[in-house]
């Protein structure tokens, strides 16, 4: 396929990388140089040590293992996400549209996840009972407050899909983006994403979770799928988690 | 005559990368060569093009270490999960510690593997799985920070450089077209 060189504007090929009449390179992306790459990688670790502080603090120290402190720390790890989403809102403010906006696409997500989301629930609970003889629920943090059921639903699905979806696929792999290709930025966001759930056994069904979100949002250049799907997933599994505990 | 041949045989192999031309390019449209430049020109492409392959020798041989140090790590890793569960008197307790401490081995070790192909990826999620690990184990005990720090400093300083090395590396791999 022939097109013009920008340099001295002669017949070249496009599939080559430099203009066989004065040496320029063709279609080269402006890329950034190493050095704000650099800064790019600094500003995701900084992201990164903040939601990782947070998880671990709230799992592993016991005084904070109260319903007020679940919401104290889901509001500031959503208060992070939102704060590096809008530092980089010109890059990334796209993202929230929803021009290809299809019905038919979205509801076959939707199936898919919650498929995937009853497969995945029936097989850790039939791993937790092979280990550990027992079986860990959500539902039972909240038990004790009168409104128990639809705070579980918007501390495990409403606010993870928003907040998630917009640091991890919004800025995380943003930013990744501006550093390298697309295949490593999805796999790296997706890897941060499952071991920020700090939970080894989750890994197996939390990385290809996380790649079909990362690479759906890639080829739609939205987040709303991804936000969709994370939704209906946990959404799922928390009505599965409260069926389970009042079938007992 | 003969020398008019010459040249147009000449012509048709880039003197850089040895990549068929025509012989009306100015320029190689496969490695940007001056074809039809001057002597001097043509010396200071090679000349560059020297410096940029030497450049990712050196990135690439950082990367190779940071590969190896993963490796270092699996089997660390590994080592400790066994000496847990031969100390360790709980019987549930210690086989989930043997269990973690496999996964997070074999997954090092896979991104010690997987180095060689995609180092950029795989020494930056490496890097904050170990990262992720220190801050897990620092809240649940303050005082393993302390015990081996130097280590810890040591392998973060070669993930830093690693990463930064996988940079460079993509960078000069784009700009001699190779990859």
């Amino acid at each position: 396929m022939p097109i013009y060189c920008d340099n001295c504007s002669n017949q070249t090929d496009y599939n080559k990388r430099y203009c066989r009449h004065c040496g320029a390179a063709i279609n080269t992306i402006a890329e950034k140089s190493n050095e704000e790459k650099w800064i790019s990688i600094k500003q995701a670790g900084l992201f990164f040590l903040l939601h990782a502080v947070a998880c671990c603090i709230f799992s592993f120290v016991d005084i904070f293992n109260t319903i007020s402190w679940k919401i104290a720390f889901d509001c500031f790890l959503a208060i992070v996400s939102i704060a590096f989403f809008a530092l980089n809102w010109s890059e990334l403010k796209n993202l929230l549209n929803w021009s290809c906006f299809s019905i038919s696409k979205l509801s076959a997500f939707c199936i898919i996840a919650i498929v995937g989301s009853i497969g995945v629930s029936l097989i850790v609970r039939w791993i937790n009972l092979e280990l550990y003889s027992r079986t860990f629920s959500y539902y039972n943090f909240y038990l004790p407050h009168k409104h128990s059921i639809s705070l579980a639903i918007f501390f495990t699905a409403v606010m993870p899909a928003l907040f998630e979806e917009l640091g991890y696929r919004g800025f995380l792999l943003g930013k990744l983006l501006q550093v390298t290709d697309t295949k490593q930025s999805i796999f790296i966001s997706s890897f941060v994403f499952a071991i920020m759930h700090r939970s080894f056994i989750s890994l197996f069904w939390l990385i290809p979770f996380a790649l079909l979100i990362a690479r759906i949002r890639i080829k739609e250049k939205t987040l709303w799928y991804g936000i969709c799907i994370h939704f209906c997933f946990n959404f799922t599994a928390t009505l599965l988690d409260i069926l389970q505990y009042q079938h007992h | 005559m003969n020398a008019n041949i010459n040249q147009t045989t000449e012509a048709l192999f880039c003197n850089a990368c040895a990549v068929k031309v025509n012989s009306e390019d100015q320029f190689c449209n496969n490695c940007g060569y001056p074809l039809k430049g001057t002597e001097e020109e043509q010396k200071t492409f090679l000349m560059d093009k020297n410096y940029k392959e030497v450049n990712l020798d050196e990135a690439n041989r950082m990367i190779r270490k940071t590969s190896n140090t993963l490796y270092y790590i699996a089997g660390f890793t590994l080592l400790v999960g066994l000496i847990q569960y031969g100390t360790t008197k709980q019987f549930d307790y210690r086989n989930s510690l043997l269990i973690v401490n496999f996964i997070l081995a074999l997954i090092y070790a896979g991104l010690g593997f997987w180095c060689r192909i995609k180092p950029f990826a795989a020494i930056l999620s490496a890097a904050s799985l170990y990262v992720l690990i220190i801050i897990l184990n620092a809240i649940s005990n303050p005082l393993t920070i302390i015990s081996g720090i130097v280590f810890k400093i040591v392998v973060i300083t070669l993930f830093i450089r690693g990463i930064k090395s996988a940079m460079e590396a993509e960078k000069l791999k784009r700009e001699l077209n190779i990859g």
